[in-house]
């Protein structure tokens, strides 16, 4: 855990709005991307991210100033319960958000490169679509309409699994 | 939003999270989707998780080697052993070491790593340690989501084949505890009948008392509360195992035309009419129709396995590719054939150590 966060370094990062959120450097290290950055020093005093919106950047600070707040599991053989607990039920509540802010989520963990966030959002998504048709997939997820199947091969397909379509 | 496109590798880690009927249908979403999931790479994704088959035979426990294709030992008990179910890796068996007037009257519970060879053995339950025959007693192995605690349930007889007491070992308490509310009294188990544990249900096949039809007995580990699951009318086979393929429960039985076998699905968990035969295939071995051809285990690949009448023939079905291959016994495994206990498990392999559960 960190001990010295009263006199840690401040990094601020630029949405791709023009908002500015200034954050300690624990915090933004739990991005891969921005930690290679820092390491490498290329990292100026403002990291702008050009292709993340302020509400998506506002929601993946939440996040991860949570986890950098929580005890590592690495660091600590014998970890409280209470504490995995908080994270886990953290997590579940994060990811109580629409299909949209999700998916926007998801692009700029992919791209800041948070590793946990990532499979959380994948995660959601796969519990949310589970139990749905692809039509309905086709619309949660805006499929790109140029990428269907021919109707042949969609029929073709639905006629081998038809056992799993209701 | 604008269309986004998601990734190859984003999509690999969605889809690798759902299950097989789920990927099945979601595979006409797109040319994107139907080209992932038909790629191997991510059924290797999905399948980090790898699986071993055990029958049990006299005080041995057995599995299959795949590189010889033969059927080979595991481990040996202190006494005739008989699998009870799985979980997480772990097979809860039961080892009966007492041996009076043709029974064997007093067991012991053991959890057991087939992997790593590592056993743990039960408190004693509470009930009398002597009783006639384990036969008066049926088991289930399962998982409570709700207080996170794996249980193990008996219910079992005081009177001939009436399973009206029931126990339950708590994980988290590491003791046994006697239900007094359960529901048995419309429902019957068959005999030797292995639970098997989905999503917080124990199956097993039973019959109603009300009407004597053969039916699935299903178990809420929850609130232990028994359900009856009718069958479709022409099921025919009492003792067909249950088993789970693409998260969904599966039995099967002879065709009418005694050629072969039909796999029934039940689509969708616990509705009674949503069973259907999945598949229907022709099936003879060196000359053997159906007739002599039990099926004893159903595994979660779509394989079946099936000895014959003599036990002396185990072979494994698959389903995808309509095609049957024959195991090699140990000669000495011939002599012994009536310790075949015709059940078969199939469990993950794992390195969970019994002590964890």
């Amino acid at each position: 855990m960190s001990t010295s966060s009263s006199s840690s370094k401040k990094i601020v990062l630029k949405s791709a709005d023009n908002e500015t959120f200034e954050i300690d450097e624990i915090v933004a290290l739990e991005s891969q991307a921005i930690k290679n950055m820092i390491e490498d020093e290329c990292a100026d005093n403002v990291i702008p991210l050009g292709n993340i919106d302020s509400k998506t950047l506002s929601k993946i600070i939440e996040y991860c100033k949570k986890h950098a707040e929580s005890p590592k599991k690495d660091d600590n053989a014998d970890i409280d319960e209470k504490a995995v607990e908080d994270l886990k039920s953290f997590d579940a509540e994060f990811a109580k958000v629409d299909m949209p802010l999700i998916q926007d989520i998801l692009m700029a963990a992919n791209f800041l490169n948070i590793d946990n966030l990532i499979g959380l959002m994948c995660r959601t998504i796969a519990d949310r679509i589970k139990g749905k048709t692809p039509e309905e997939i086709r619309k949660i997820l805006n499929i790109n309409k140029n990428d269907l199947l021919s109707p042949e091969q969609e029929a073709k397909a639905r006629e081998e699994n038809s056992w799993a379509f209701d | 939003m604008a269309d986004v496109h998601i990734s190859d590798h984003i999509l690999y880690n969605i889809l690798a999270r759902l299950p097989q009927k789920s990927l099945l249908r979601f595979q006409c979403v797109s040319k994107q989707w139907n080209h992932l999931i038909k790629d191997p790479y991510l059924m290797k994704l999905r399948s980090n998780i790898r699986r071993m088959i055990l029958f049990s035979h006299g005080r041995r426990l057995l599995t299959t080697d795949d590189t010889t294709n033969s059927v080979v030992e595991v481990s040996s008990f202190f006494g005739p052993v008989d699998i009870l179910g799985t979980f997480n890796g772990i097979v809860l068996l039961l080892v009966n070491n007492t041996f009076i007037d043709q029974y064997y009257v007093h067991h012991r519970l053991i959890l057991y790593n087939p992997v790593t060879r590592v056993s743990k053995i039960l408190p004693d339950s509470p009930s009398p340690a002597v009783l006639d025959n384990w036969s008066h007693y049926t088991f289930g192995f399962g998982y409570d989501t709700t207080t996170d605690d794996l249980k193990i349930v008996r219910f079992r007889s005081e009177y001939y084949y009436i399973h009206d007491k029931c126990d339950v070992f708590s994980f988290k308490k590491n003791s046994w505890e006697n239900i007094l509310h359960t529901n048995i009294q419309e429902i019957q188990f068959r005999l030797r009948s292995m639970g098997k544990y989905l999503n917080g249900f124990l199956y097993w096949t039973g019959y109603s008392k009300l009407d004597d039809k053969l039916a699935i007995v299903a178990l809420n580990v929850k609130d232990m509360v028994l359900t009856k699951i009718n069958l479709p009318n022409q099921f025919s086979n009492d003792y067909t195992p249950l088993g789970t393929i693409d998260g969904c429960l599966h039995m099967i039985d002879e065709r009418v035309d005694h050629m072969g076998f039909n796999v029934w699905v039940m689509k969708e968990q616990g509705v009674e009419n949503s069973w259907m035969i999945r598949w229907s295939f022709p099936l003879s071995v060196e000359g053997n129709y159906s007739t002599v051809l039990v099926p004893i285990c159903i595994l979660d690949s779509g394989k079946i396995l099936f000895m014959n009448c003599f036990r002396q023939l185990i072979i494994i079905y698959c389903t995808t590719n309509a095609s049957h291959k024959k195991l090699n016994l140990p000669e000495e495994l011939d002599v012994l054939n009536s310790c075949w206990k015709r059940d078969g498990i199939e469990c993950v392999e794992s390195l969970v150590s019994p002590s964890d559960l």
